[in-house]
């Protein structure tokens, strides 16, 4: 066993010296390359442009990032390393929610317990977190609940992909400017405005096990200048009937878990645009049957099931003044909701019910200027109020509480960011955001990012940030009774210190980046047993995670287009590892769209390959590789969009490891599935 | 090592992938460089604007450190309204006398005014891509919203020149004042 260990150690070991040498070479290559179309002094430039008449260039896209400083810039000049993907990749691809869509950007990986998707980041992903150290965004307005923090990546999102215009990830600490979560990036979701869609637009969707989604999206811009988007989306699937072999004796139905896999949810959204002023209004509610016999339920019984909802109204005013000046405000209410049901036998059967409610306010404002034509400087301040923070846990008959628990927060925040331009090829870009919350003591996170383009199309960032988050009040107050779960009040935030390099150049039409990070965790906050067996969240001390990773990504002037992305992350950290091993070490994912037919009928294939993982008990699963595959004719009898995606082609067989609350060691996740999606436009 | 060396496998043969052009020649919308957009709209720009003096070839000129690069090079000979087009890079200021369009480099930030000042009466439609430039007196300044490249317009700095700018072209963009 001790040996084995060692040889794994060692492979690795040499597996990673031989990737590091792989990888310099790479990265020196590309600084020292010539661009190729100089040498040979082929034409490739804006061929295709040139043709195009002065209005249609006002409607070319070129790559901006607006999460990455709360202000539009480009993605080159930003300070930080960032994915983009638009609507048109989601098409591409057949993605159906953001998790979908994570999981083909380089270094991140999703992983599903058939309840919730979790999202990892840099090599970190923990069991049994709800997604707390990402920040997630819809048009700048913070999704994260008031409960549990939750970034809500797969169908408990409240917004319709569909609505999605783009997704920016914005790796690295980003609390400089937007405080808590933002602890190992930021995920910005942009609206499609009423430009978009224009009209009525119907979609339907069919998948496999009754799968079913309808959607109706309908906009106008009027004559006074308003801006109108309304959409509605309802969604129903009856999931399938799973097997787990934990569970393989006759008084639990043979180990089968059948009609317990259901998922059902509707969501609403509006959006109003007049003259600087902008109007959001969001609500959606999903309910998830639990098939897994989580937290010692009844296994196989379609009553134990989690519901989230959620709402926001986020009205927006914005005015530039003497063409230099932004000047943003922002008022906010958002509410949401936990009911999760848990059918115990204890006996006799009885329906537990775990209650969250939360509901809080805040305001906003941003100002934007330039020093002297030459610097852009941003100032904002931020308050939020927790009207209610929630959690009760009680049994419905006889009716019993556990846990009845009502708080009440605020915190400030004030930050401010300077990009300065130090010469003609050099950037600074210095942030810090100081926040102060009740209960915890102020801290301030600062950013700093050098931006260097030693030549033509090739930028070089060096990045340095720091970012906390604040114990949630989950982590803090929630105790089924004692049982299970006990209390910690005395929780401090956890905080991490992240170095980045990252190397992007653009060759032809190639664009290649080359990034690493190192970062250093404090204070860490991670569920424990203490020593009377209950399980609380502690801070249990520090981890570490380096990483490194390559991207490759070509758009030919004939419509095909190609990306490849390979990354190499690991965490350590001072207790056993316990927890950290979840992240596949290697991940490489590739896309491809190729036209078929003009341009109505193309193809997307999609390859993801997550190396092995280990599971709660240390045992590996070998990796896996998955294929997706989607044929997608546009605008075919005038204004129809017809969509066939396959998602794991191969029937691949593997598993994601689950978290305690499961008696399963693993997850078992799709074989291969198929959704048929077609949308008019009227 | 097995899971390493079919990792690289997959990774060579994906990474070869990218690298085979493959043969389909169909339109479809795709992202474009930033400057590959620029350039298009500067080589348009001659199809809107009227110098007084007869123009027997358009040159477009780039003064300060040139971002355009590559994306500069499709527009060297091409004609616009049956005229041919040329670009240079000046590099001094009294060199740009031969020019028509003076796009000028956010490099030269600092000697905008003093650039701006000698250009001045030399019928020069200037453009540029720099936050205040069109507050500087520059008369088509490009900026970026929502990912796409738009301009704005300092008439003033058109009204006082001796060239004319289409309606056409002004419509489209935004205007703004002298500081």
């Amino acid at each position: 066993m001790n040996r084995n260990r060692t040889v794994e150690r060692s492979t690795d070991r040499r597996g990673r010296v031989l990737l590091l040498r792989v990888l310099f070479v790479v990265l020196l290559s590309l600084i020292i390359a010539p661009d190729p179309a100089v040498a040979e002094g082929e034409d490739s430039g804006p061929s295709e442009l040139a043709a195009m008449p002065i209005e249609d260039l006002m409607g070319v896209e070129v790559s901006t990032v607006l999460g990455a400083s709360r202000y539009e810039q480009r993605v080159s000049d930003a300070p930080a390393s960032i994915s983009i993907i638009t609507s048109q990749d989601i098409k591409r691809y057949g993605y159906r929610t953001v998790a979908d869509v994570l999981n083909s950007v380089p270094g991140l990986y999703v992983t599903y317990d058939r309840n919730y998707r979790y999202l990892g980041a840099g090599g970190f992903l923990r069991q049994g977190d709800y997604n707390t150290r990402m920040l997630l965004l819809v048009d700048g307005h913070r999704m994260n609940n008031n409960i549990y923090d939750t970034a809500a990546v797969g169908n408990d999102l409240i917004l319709d992909l569909d609505l999605v215009d783009r997704i920016e990830v914005i790796r690295g600490p980003g609390s400089s400017l937007y405080g808590s979560n933002a602890f190992f990036g930021v995920i910005n979701l942009i609206t499609k405005g009423a430009k978009h869609v224009n009209g009525l637009e119907l979609s339907a969707e069919a998948g496999s096990f009754d799968a079913n989604k309808q959607r109706a999206t309908f906009g106008r811009t009027f004559g006074n200048g308003l801006e109108m988007l309304l959409s509605a989306t309802r969604y129903n699937s009856r999931g399938q009937s799973l097997y787990y072999k934990e569970y393989d004796s006759p008084a639990t139905n043979s180990g089968w878990s059948d009609g317990n896999d259901y998922e059902g949810y509707s969501s609403f959204f509006t959006n109003f645009k007049i003259s600087g002023l902008d109007v959001q209004a969001a609500y959606g509610s999903r309910t998830k049957g639990i098939p897994t016999g989580a937290w010692g339920t009844v296994f196989n019984d379609d009553r134990t099931k989690s519901t989230d909802a959620q709402g926001y109204i986020d009205v927006r005013y914005r005015r530039t003044f003497r063409d230099n000046q932004d000047l943003s405000v922002r008022v906010f209410y958002d509410y949401y909701r936990y009911d999760g049901k848990y059918l115990f036998d204890y006996p006799p059967l009885t329906m537990n019910r775990d209650l969250a409610v939360g509901k809080w306010w805040g305001t906003e404002a941003f100002y934007k200027t330039r020093i002297g034509n030459r610097h852009t400087v941003i100032a904002g301040l931020e308050y939020r109020d927790n009207l209610v923070q929630q959690q009760k846990n009680y049994d419905d008959s006889p009716y019993a509480v556990y846990l009845d628990d009502n708080r009440g927060s605020y915190s400030v925040g004030v930050y401010a960011q300077g990009e300065f331009i130090v010469s003609d090829r050099v950037l600074l870009n210095l942030g810090a955001r100081y926040d102060h919350y009740k209960d915890f003591s102020g801290r301030l996170n600062p950013r700093a990012a050098l931006i260097w383009n030693p030549m033509e199309k090739t930028t070089v960032k060096l990045i340095y940030g720091e970012a906390y988050r604040i114990p949630n009040a989950y982590e803090l107050y929630y105790t089924d009774g004692n049982v299970t779960q006990g209390a910690n009040p005395g929780l401090d935030p956890e905080t991490i210190r992240t170095y980045e390099l990252v190397l992007e150049k653009y060759v032809k039409d190639f664009r290649l980046c080359l990034s690493g990070f190192y970062y250093d965790v404090e204070n860490l906050i991670s569920q424990q047993s203490d020593a009377a067996g209950l399980m609380v969240f502690a801070n249990t001390g520090r981890a570490e995670g380096k990483g490194i990773q390559f991207e490759m990504e070509r758009k030919w002037p004939n419509g095909f287009s190609g990306k490849f992305s390979y990354s190499f992350q690991e965490v350590t950290s001072n207790q056993d590892g316990v927890g950290f091993a979840n992240f596949p070490k290697h991940l490489a994912k590739f896309n491809a769209f190729g036209p078929i037919i003009r341009n109505w009928l193309g193809a997307g294939l999609e390859i993801q390959y997550a190396s092995s993982q280990k599971n709660l008990n240390s045992t590996s699963d070998g990796g896996y590789t998955l294929v997706n595959a989607t044929l997608l004719a546009e605008k075919i009898f005038r204004n129809l969009d017809l969509s066939f995606s396959v998602y794991n082609v191969l029937d691949k067989k593997y598993s994601n490891p689950a978290s305690r609350e499961h008696v399963q060691s693993d997850i078992e996740q799709d074989g291969r599935t198929f959704r048929l999606k077609a949308t008019y436009r009227f | 090592m097995k899971t390493l060396s079919r990792m690289f496998l997959m990774a060579v043969i994906l990474g070869l992938a990218l690298t085979v052009q493959p043969v389909c020649v169909c339109a479809q919308a795709r992202q474009f460089g930033e400057y590959d957009v620029k350039a298009v709209f500067m080589a348009n720009f001659f199809k809107f604007v009227e110098w007084p003096s007869p123009v027997r070839e358009y040159r477009l000129c780039i003064y300060g450190s040139d971002p355009f690069g590559q994306s500069v090079r499709t527009l060297e000979g091409m004609k616009v309204r049956g005229t041919m087009l040329e670009v240079r890079r000046p590099s001094s200021l009294r060199a740009l006398g031969d020019c028509h369009v003076l796009f000028i480099s956010s490099s030269e930030r600092r000697r905008i005014r003093a650039i701006l000042d000698a250009v001045r009466g030399m019928d020069l439609l200037t453009v540029g891509d720099t936050e205040g430039y069109a507050q500087e007196g520059v008369m088509l300044n490009f900026y970026i919203e929502a990912s796409k490249v738009k301009f704005e317009i300092n008439l003033n700095s058109i009204r006082s020149s001796r060239i004319a700018v289409s309606s056409q072209l002004l419509k489209l963009g935004r205007m703004v004042g002298d500081e």
